[in-house]
């Protein structure tokens, strides 16, 4: 499972740990039913305050994107539900508005910017999506 | 600042202003005390041959106290290494100043003594001598510097060294007849030629350290690093553990500090046989009969005493490394060279140990330190007696009747009084009131040294003396009360060893009074009782002076 | 996290009105504290600003000038043997004593700490590749700051105190202390006091943070409740300004012209609020780092 925390931009850890955990979902890279690690085995290899994560978890289990089992694991829950659809259309309109103002700053139509879209599609279907990981 | 002579003068100053007059009064007070002394005894001529050796033995020693003092105000050279100043001038501006310093000093110094005491000594020739002596050791020194070289070659040098002045003063390996007054051009050359070398010597050097290139030691060095790891591994390999905080507490202080009586000791008796060696091989006939030898082995007894004055310093620094370390560090003002190994470190302060028992781990390495070092002298004294024996040279009594047998037990005792209250100062981690002490009590000695001597003797003398005894004797138990009732009072020691030593100390005076030699006056009875208390003195004011030291 | 923090237990460390001076420098001015327990409690300040000095009194290496200090319900100079075998720590200068062996280190440490865990204390020696015949002397930076955090560790305290831990070291051997920390405190009802000026450290690990600034404490509360009280808001007036209008909390202000950025402590509704009756719009407004917030509170 791949989380990068970043201090520099004032997001709160928590949350950055729950939108990437989120967005590894939604991107199918964390399956339904795959478990997560430990509250512990995650702080110490993040570098993060237990607390922080047990927080994160909670968040993720309130959203309906893991559950904890029986077994004290935390799992990722079935991705068929509505909730979790329209967490991925939110993370993915988190990543559009920024797309959209780049190319309103440069001049570029929306209809070339949907052709773009099209084009890359297109482009990279053979191969798996590449996942740019910016945070 | 314009210059960089301007600013090393100035960070001489600044650095020094109180250590510096503080050396010059340690390396005053000395003599003072022994003319003073002997002044009030007897009328001096300057022209005895024993005053000529007193004159010998004591410039010497005020010179290198005094050039000692400059050298470690001075700091090492290496902090000036990266300084854009070329080798040549940077060894100028450090050994020109340096001796010019010494060469104030000692004529400072010998000019004091002539005009307070009288004492005829010479000052030209000694203090030109003392220059060049600076300028050989400062050459060695950066010659060998950082090597085990360093510790061969000072030591030959000074060996040469003291062998030339006393060729100026009589031969080379007599004991000295006449003052060194006529300066002829030959010694003076010689030794300006001396300086001159060792300009060069030490340039070369400079330039070679400020590179990093030390002197090759042919494998030697770090052989014998090795060798001694080796040996000190015997002693360690075994992975202890320690049944309680004590005996770990006493582990930690032994391996420390518990060498350096001993050390003293051996050190004292491997020079002793050099010199003797020397002797027996150039000049046989100056080495003296067994009475003389035994003169001189009971008066080490004595000695010890100060050697434990000594080694208390080492006894109250918790922390031995700090101070090498600050003494290498050329940042740290000198006032803070001492500081370092004696106000209390993180580590020991956040033990959880209790006060009475870091005092006690304390107590009990000197106290071992001191046996050995005490039984090293009493089996050397009992091998000479017993060398003496079968040579049949033993005369009665064996020990002097004017210093009688209760010497023995005191060379036990006053080591002991002697270390431990150096030890309880050092242990109150005020570099500052210990160096006033340092300062204070010879100035002290010294001004009542004189007064005693130029005041004629008289009745009203006598007793004024005695009181002044007995006053001083009261103090003293006052004092040793007080701090067991402090001590006692902020629970610093268990009250079994209140009794203990309060029943210590009143058996110790018993015995005296009971095995006294002579009939005393009456002055002497409060001296015994306040001796009693110093003896257990340590148990109360050791915690104190830790607790003082570990709570700021 | 209010949970992690039950008002029932009783504080680790409990300090009132305490004031140290050192000469005519006011090292702690009416400085009061309280550290409760289990969680880690992170200590920011500049330079000089007195965390060494309150620890040092933590510690007991310090009497109370006035005011009292706590530990455990202890006073620490009265009784240092209570409090200091149930602390551990590392200081800044990791003073340890440099002729002693590792193995000699860890066999000496073990003899003042009842709780000692050889089992544990070794795990860390291996884990830390320690040598344990190497001396302390002849010891790396980085491997002296983990034989001193080995000793702190090794008999499982209540307090772990650390001053300054990553302060010139190297990245891996900070990590290791940070490790460290996180699992003391995964382990339940204990606690760690550390002190930092490395905040992104303090960030990461801390529950709870207080900002000490001239041996005051400016600060004193959980990382989120620090985080959701300071925003950046950046105003856009009208027209350009040279002095920046006041805005009911803030902390600090710098900008030029017409858009002037503040670091504001309140609530967000509250602040844009009092923004539109100054006539300006809110063009941004985002988060803070912890290091925008000590430097507005510290530096305003």
């Amino acid at each position: 499972m791949q989380i990068h925390i970043s201090t520099n931009d004032g997001v709160p850890i928590y949350l950055q740990v729950v939108n990437q955990i989120k967005y590894l979902v939604a991107a199918g890279r964390l399956a339904a039913g795959a478990e997560l690690p430990p509250i512990r085995t995650l702080a110490e290899t993040l570098i993060v305050n237990p607390n922080t994560i047990a927080r994160a978890y909670r968040e993720l289990e309130m959203a309906g994107i893991v559950e904890k089992r029986r077994t004290a694991g935390t799992y990722v829950t079935d991705q068929g539900s509505p909730l979790a659809k329209r967490e991925r259309t939110k993370i993915l309109i988190e990543r559009i508005d920024p797309l959209l103002a780049d190319a309103r700053h440069m001049d570029v139509s929306i209809d070339d910017v949907i052709k773009l879209v099209h084009q890359r599609f297109t482009l990279l279907k053979p191969s798996r999506l590449k996942e740019s990981n910016d945070g | 600042m314009r210059s960089v002579p301007q600013a090393l003068a100035w960070e001489f100053i600044v650095r020094g202003r109180w250590t510096v007059p503080g050396y010059f009064v340690l390396a005053i007070s000395m003599p003072v005390l022994i003319y003073a002394m002997l002044r009030s005894l007897a009328k001096v001529d300057v022209n005895d041959p024993s005053m000529v050796m007193v004159h010998f033995t004591m410039a010497q020693y005020s010179y290198i106290i005094w050039a000692i003092g400059i050298a470690s105000v001075r700091g090492p050279l290496s902090r000036l290494y990266t300084a854009p100043v070329s080798t040549a001038s940077l060894v100028a501006w450090h050994l020109w100043t340096e001796c010019a310093m010494v060469w104030l000093g000692c004529v400072a110094i010998t000019w004091l003594m002539n005009t307070c005491f009288d004492v005829g000594w010479p000052i030209w020739g000694p203090a030109l001598f003392a220059v060049a002596c600076t300028a050989t050791i400062r050459a060695i020194w950066w010659l060998t510097d950082k090597t085990l070289w360093s510790v061969v070659g000072i030591a030959a040098a000074s060996i040469v060294l003291t062998g030339w002045l006393q060729s100026r003063c009589g031969g080379w390996f007599t004991l000295p007849r006449h003052y060194w007054t006529n300066v002829t051009p030959l010694e003076t050359a010689t030794l300006f030629s001396l300086i001159g070398i060792s300009y060069c010597v030490a340039v070369f050097s400079v330039a070679r350290n400020r590179c990093g290139e030390r002197l090759g030691s042919f494998g030697i060095g770090p052989r014998l690093v090795q060798w001694f790891e080796a040996a000190y591994s015997i002693f360690d390999s075994k992975p202890r553990s320690f049944r309680s905080v004590h005996e770990a507490q006493h582990w930690y202080e032994w391996q420390q500090k518990g060498a350096s009586l001993p050390a003293m000791m051996c050190l004292i008796f491997s020079m002793v046989c050099i010199v003797g060696l020397l002797h027996l091989w150039f000049a046989p006939e100056s080495i003296g009969d067994f009475e003389a030898w035994l003169h001189g082995i009971l008066v080490l007894g004595g000695l010890l005493s100060i050697f434990g004055a000594v080694a208390g310093f080492f006894m109250g620094c918790l922390n031995l490394d700090t101070l090498t370390l600050t003494a290498d560090a050329s940042t740290s003002k000198s006032s803070q060279l001492l500081s370092g190994g004696f106000v209390m470190g993180h580590f020991p302060a956040t033990r959880p140990i209790t006060t009475f028992d870091f005092a006690m781990a304390i107590l009990r390495t000197a106290g071992k330190s001191l046996l050995i070092a005490w039984s090293m002298w009493g089996s050397v004294l009992v091998a000479f007696l017993l060398l003496a024996a079968s040579q049949h040279e033993l005369s009665y009594p064996i020990i002097p009747a004017d210093v009688g047998y209760w010497f023995l037990p005191l060379t036990l005792l006053g080591p002991w009084i002697t270390m431990t209250t150096v030890a309880g100062l050092a242990l109150t981690g005020r570099p500052k009131l210990v160096f006033a002490i340092c300062i204070g009590l010879p100035i002290l000695c010294s001004i009542v040294a004189s007064l005693n001597a130029r005041i004629p003797e008289s009745e009203l003398k006598q007793q004024v003396t005695s009181i002044l005894i007995a006053f001083v004797s009261v103090s003293i138990i006052a004092v040793i009360l007080w701090a067991f009732w402090t001590a006692g009072r902020r629970a610093l020691i268990p009250a079994k060893w209140m009794i203990i030593s309060g029943i210590g100390a009143l058996l110790l005076a018993f015995l005296a009074v009971v095995l006294r030699p002579t009939e005393l006056l009456w002055v002497a009875y409060p001296m015994i009782v306040a001796f009693a208390a110093l003896a257990v003195a340590p148990i109360a004011t050791a915690p104190l002076a830790i607790s003082w030291n570990r709570i700021r | 996290m209010a949970d992690s923090f039950p008002s029932a237990a009783p504080p680790i460390v409990e300090i009132q009105r305490l004031t140290r001076q050192f000469g005519i420098k006011m090292a702690l001015d009416e400085l009061s504290l309280v550290v409760p327990r289990s969680g880690v409690f992170g200590l920011i300040g500049g330079n000089g600003a007195g965390k060494t000095t309150l620890i040092r009194h933590i510690l007991g290496m310090l009497k109370a000038q006035s005011g009292s200090v706590k530990v455990f319900g202890l006073n620490p100079v009265e009784q240092p043997v209570g409090v200091l075998g149930r602390i551990g720590y590392l200081s800044e200068e990791r003073d340890l004593p440099n002729w002693m062996r590792v193995q000699e280190l860890m066999s000496y440490t073990q003899a003042f700490y009842p709780q000692w865990d050889d089992g544990y204390a070794e795990e860390l020696r291996d884990a830390f590749d320690l040598d344990p015949k190497a001396r302390i002397k002849n010891l790396s930076r980085g491997q002296r700051a983990r034989a001193g955090l080995l000793i702190a560790l090794a008999h499982r305290p209540e307090l772990l105190v650390l001053d300054e831990p990553s302060s010139g070291l190297d990245p891996v051997v900070r990590r290791d202390i940070l490790g460290a920390i996180i699992r003391t405190i995964a382990d339940e009802g204990r606690t760690v006091l550390f002190s930092s000026h490395l905040l992104d450290e303090v960030e990461r690990v801390a529950d709870r943070v207080a900002i000490i600034h001239h041996g005051r404490i400016l600060l004193t509360a959980s990382m989120e409740e620090i985080k959701e009280s300071h925003r950046k808001m950046t105003l856009r007036f009208s027209q350009a300004m040279t002095q920046p209008p006041g805005l009911v909390g803030a902390l600090s202000c710098n900008g030029a012209g017409a858009e002037w950025t503040y670091v504001c402590n309140g609530e967000a509704e509250q602040l844009r609020r009092a923004a539109e009756a100054l006539g300006a719009s809110v063009v941004d407004d985002s988060a803070l780092t912890l290091d925008e917030i000590f430097i507005s509170r510290v530096k305003p």
